[in-house]
């Protein structure tokens, strides 16, 4: 049998029925599919070490999740889920481990010492009052600081990714927006206080 | 929860955003063209799916053929990962060793921590007086808990004053979000699909947060474990 012919799903589901040829299906989908991952995780990493090392733990977590994979979307859905979760994971581990502001140059021409844009976003956990607080930012602040925060890339990744051409790139969104945020944050607890 | 995890909380379905497979749907043309009008609209005037959007983008995009690719892709042919062994939920009769030798162990584990929960009961958390306001407060879940001996159908929980909605969380060990919900009442249905895909003998945890008009959380209640025999 000429198992390239068969779609995704239908290679998933050979492979859950016919356990003789479960490991012929797996590799000929997963083969389809590691280019896209690769050049995804390069996307998102820009170095290709670190974006070998995601897309194969990707594909681990593909290979020991496939059991919950259902056929109720199609498989590449299902991978894309895997592969953003498993990315996010690891961003937002990397980015505590080191300051989010660290991996880019100093820009001369910020007044302000680097603001700490997680703690300003922590106090708005909330999911109305981040909502809200993101809605009074610049669109292309707040999808700068998504980016980095929710999605875990990078500044320079953001930089490139967005095509920004201003001499500190992202780094110069994420510090007006967190100004902003800072300010909001400022005035309602001074609110808060004189309301005590 | 993490700041990346509220900012997804904050922008998800749940608060009226598209999913994540939606863009990507709308990226590799799937989406029909009343959604695309949707998508497009609604990504026009919201930073944070914008943000979604892009990186759907990037998967859908054809993978340019590149030195690093090749690089990333031979590590990945590296893995041999469809030779090892195949997942647990796929029956081989190859395996049948090894997977026999891993639900005994599976089978100890679960002994273990029947032990731990017959061992180990928390003490009831105090009941709030009348007109109490619960926020930052824990909220009490009923069940499912412990050792079980079906597969839970509903998830029960003590409603909280002033809460608008409960979002129930379900998760496996790794705290791999399984299932999540969001009610208006205290109690969730555990949905056949969701439930199929659960393991005996294995722990899973759930955990309930009441929530204000806003979104806001009111409340939240500690992990509970269940494992059903």
């Amino acid at each position: 049998m000429d198992l390239d012919r068969l779609s995704d799903e239908q290679l998933v589901e050979k492979a859950r029925t016919e356990p003789a040829l479960a490991s012929k299906c797996l590799g000929v989908l997963y083969r389809r599919f590691y280019p896209k991952v690769a050049y995804w995780c390069l996307r998102v990493c820009g170095n290709r070490d670190e974006a070998a090392d995601l897309a194969q733990e990707v594909f681990v977590r593909v290979h020991s999740r496939l059991g919950s994979f259902r056929g109720e979307s199609r498989f590449s859905t299902w991978l894309y889920q895997v592969t953003r979760s498993v990315a996010i994971n690891r961003g937002e581990s990397n980015r505590r481990r080191s300051s989010p502001l660290t991996d880019l140059d100093s820009a001369p021409e910020m007044a302000d010492p680097l603001p700490d844009a997680q703690e300003v976003l922590a106090r708005a956990e909330a999911a109305g009052e981040l909502r809200a607080a993101m809605e009074e930012l610049e669109p292309l602040e707040a999808k700068v600081l998504y980016l980095h925060f929710a999605n875990g890339l990078t500044l320079p990744r953001i930089t490139e990714l967005l095509g920004l051409d201003n001499r500190s790139g992202a780094k110069a969104y994420i510090v007006s927006a967190t100004r902003k945020l800072r300010r909001r944050y400022g005035l309602v607890k001074e609110a808060a206080r004189v309301a005590e | 929860m993490s700041l990346s995890d509220s900012l997804h909380s904050a922008w998800s379905p749940e608060t009226g955003c598209p999913s994540p497979e939606d863009w990507l749907r709308l990226e590799t043309g799937e989406a029909t063209p009343d959604e695309r009008r949707r998508l497009e609209e609604h990504a026009s005037r919201c930073p944070a799916c914008n943000s979604e959007r892009e990186m759907a983008r990037l998967f859908a995009e054809a993978p340019e053929k590149d030195e690093d690719v090749d690089f990333i892709v031979a590590r990945l042919e590296a893995l041999d990962l469809p030779k090892q062994p195949i997942p647990l939920a796929f029956p081989g009769r190859r395996h049948s060793l090894v997977w026999a030798a891993r639900l005994a162990a599976l089978i100890v584990l679960a002994l273990a921590l029947g032990l731990f929960f017959r061992a180990g009961q928390a003490p009831p958390l105090p009941d709030p007086g009348a007109g109490e306001v619960y926020r930052g407060a824990h909220l009490r879940p009923i069940g499912p808990s412990g050792e079980i001996s079906e597969m839970p159908q509903e998830f029960r929980w003590e409603g909280v004053e002033g809460a608008r909605s409960y979002r129930v969380t379900l998760r496996a060990v790794d705290d791999t979000v399984l299932w999540q919900e969001t009610v208006t009442v205290p109690s969730a249905r555990l949905p056949e699909g969701v439930a199929r895909g659960l393991h005996p003998a294995v722990l899973y945890r759930w955990s309930v947060e009441a929530l204000d008009e806003r979104g806001a959380r009111l409340a939240a209640s500690e992990p509970v474990r269940f494992l059903v025999r």
